[in-house]
């Protein structure tokens, strides 16, 4: 029998028509005795059907103005094949005034005015950004393919540096691949916090769900799970990293390849778990306490300073050759076109920062790789 | 200013791709007429969604961003998602950097968006999908996503969560969850 709440949500994916037959006979058979959820299928249903026409309205509003495939054509067009050089990208990077959406005629003659110059400046700063972000993609790649010609031998140590490599990959790839099913459980925590009962679970597929009174939520990894639910966590204590985690004061674990396997199925990667296995390899060939915590300190010192390099690609874009397209612009145009550039480079501030982290991770694991190379 | 639109359906027939698996079969061996074909069928819709999801003024160029991206990775594409669905992916992962660029300068909420076009008419129906549309604004950016993915893609459950990376009982939830929300902000106002 169902219960009002799971009703609730059957019902929703019933006005969807995303339920399952098992799980409509249940409903149909709730409603059959529920008024007030038989009045809840009524509203949902309403408010399914206003937000269709609601969003149905902006269809035409929503659609590209005309001249938008013409100028994706003509970007794509411009974009060097396959692994893409560095003249190439500054090639389609000065094709920016194009992107910004006009097209460019002759250059007036002249001298330009200080508006002029001031929006050429920013159309190079974006042309830069996107050249510098071309080269930070490179970097990692490389980065990523010295890595893994220098991968260790060892199994256990070849297993942590895979884990590395693959979270570094998700995180470069434009789309993520999806991560493999796996059946089954890692974690499993269930215990009482102040008086509320919390049950936690990550599945062995990497994906977690959190369940406490009135609430249950899922996300793919722990690390999205306590950035998502940030207070929900905190209210529960819930804090820890793939396959390590404490909730309340009962904490759970499984062993360091299970965690290398969790971070590469999620993509996510913590340094915790790569120096608890360096420190288990040090010790089985140092075995004098104060000389292993002097190497492990030293191992670590090299890894931050090798990942701490956050140095962006030197990139040069010709400023006079964005200055002849942009005198071109009529004034609202020129402003367009400034707001635009301001726009993306605002826009792609946040993968830049994230190709840097990638790049210094990818160091950094390879001084590790070296460090625990036999 | 609303620029008139070739009516849908009038636009050039691009290269005849009879079949999806004969467009992603040309669109990973790089040929630009497959590419010519790909942007002809889904750019629409990927601006459309864009739209909805960014605001006016980026629409545009994440949409073309997008594209310019699935290019890019086409070789990558393993045919385990529909293509639609797959660029639905990219957009979103365009959308995510875009809206923490934004976060992390001055802007916060898509309000003041310069450009917005006035509704049309204002009938009694009429305002109150507007209020509701206003209102989704408001919403959390992971609900008001699978909410646009729903309710302006059409996507499935199953093909939300793959978009989305999560499990299907999240895309549920968030549904769930963002509809309840909109009904009580619908009703404070
Ligand atoms: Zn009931």
């Amino acid at each position: 029998m169902m219960t009002c709440p799971e009703s609730r949500l059957a019902i929703d994916a019933l006005v969807d028509g995303e339920i399952e037959r098992e799980e409509e006979v249940l409903l149909r058979s709730h409603l059959a005795g529920c008024p007030a959820c038989g009045r809840e299928l009524e509203e949902r249903r309403l408010l399914s059907e206003t937000l269709g026409r609601a969003f149905e309205r902006t269809r035409d509003e929503a659609s590209p103005l005309p001249g938008e495939r013409e100028r994706l054509a003509e970007r794509m067009a411009a974009l060097p094949r396959r692994r893409a050089a560095l003249a190439g990208r500054l090639a389609a990077a000065a094709m920016i005034v194009v992107a910004v959406g006009i097209a460019a005629t002759a250059a007036t003659a002249g001298r330009p005015s200080s508006e002029q110059v001031a929006v050429a400046r920013k159309i190079r700063e974006q042309a830069t950004r996107e050249a510098q972000l071309g080269r930070l993609e490179e970097e990692v790649a490389a980065e990523l393919a010295a890595l893994r010609a220098e991968r260790p031998r060892e199994s256990s140590a070849a297993m942590a540096v895979d884990a590395a490599i693959s979270s570094i990959e998700r995180r470069l790839a434009p789309v993520p691949p999806p991560a493999p099913a796996v059946p089954g459980t890692s974690v499993a925590i269930s215990v009482d916090v102040n008086g509320a009962a919390v049950e936690f679970v990550q599945r062995a597929d990497g994906t977690v769900r959190l369940a406490v009174p009135g609430r249950t939520v899922e996300a793919a990894s722990v690390s999205e799970l306590t950035a998502r639910y940030a207070d929900l966590c905190r209210r529960f204590s819930v804090e820890g990293s793939e396959g390590k985690v404490k909730v309340g004061d009962s904490a759970a674990a499984i062993d360091l390849p299970g965690r290398f396997r969790l971070h590469a199925l999620t993509g996510t990667w913590a340094e915790d778990a790569q120096w608890e296995w360096c420190r288990d390899w040090m010790k089985r060939r140092v075995p004098e306490a104060a000389e292993m915590e002097r190497r492990m300190k030293e191992a670590q010192e090299r890894y931050r300073r090798a990942a701490a390099d956050f140095a962006l690609p030197a990139v040069s874009v010709d400023l006079e050759r964005i200055l002849k397209d942009v005198k071109s612009l009529t004034g609202q145009e020129l402003r367009k076109a400034a707001e635009r550039a301001e726009d993306r480079v605002r826009s792609l501030e946040p993968r830049v920062q994230e190709l840097r982290d990638l790049r210094g991770r990818a160091r950094g694991v390879r001084v590790f790789a070296e460090t625990v190379r036999d | 200013m609303l620029a008139a639109r070739p009516p849908a359906g009038l636009m050039e027939t691009p290269a005849p791709f009879a079949t999806e698996a004969e467009l992603v079969a040309a669109c990973k061996a790089g040929r630009r007429d497959a590419f010519d074909a790909l942007v002809a069928r889904f750019y629409d819709r990927i601006h459309r969604l864009a739209w909805n999801l960014a605001g006016p003024t980026p629409a545009a160029d994440l949409a073309q961003e997008t594209f310019l991206a699935a290019v890019k990775s086409f070789p990558n594409f393993r045919g385990d998602s529909q293509v639609g669905t797959w660029l639905v992916s990219i957009l979103r992962n365009q959308v995510g950097l875009h809206l923490r660029g934004r976060k992390k300068w001055r802007y916060a909420s898509l309000e003041g968006e310069g450009e917005r076009l006035p509704a049309p008419e204002a009938d009694e129906t009429g305002k109150g999908v507007q209020a509701v549309l206003d209102r989704a604004r408001e919403l959390p950016e992971d609900l008001r996503t699978t909410l646009i993915l729903f309710h302006v893609d059409g996507l499935k459950y199953a093909e939300i969560a793959q978009v989305l990376q999560c499990p299907v009982g999240t895309v549920r939830s968030r549904l769930f969850e963002a509809r309840e929300r909109l009904r009580k902000l619908c009703e404070k106002t």
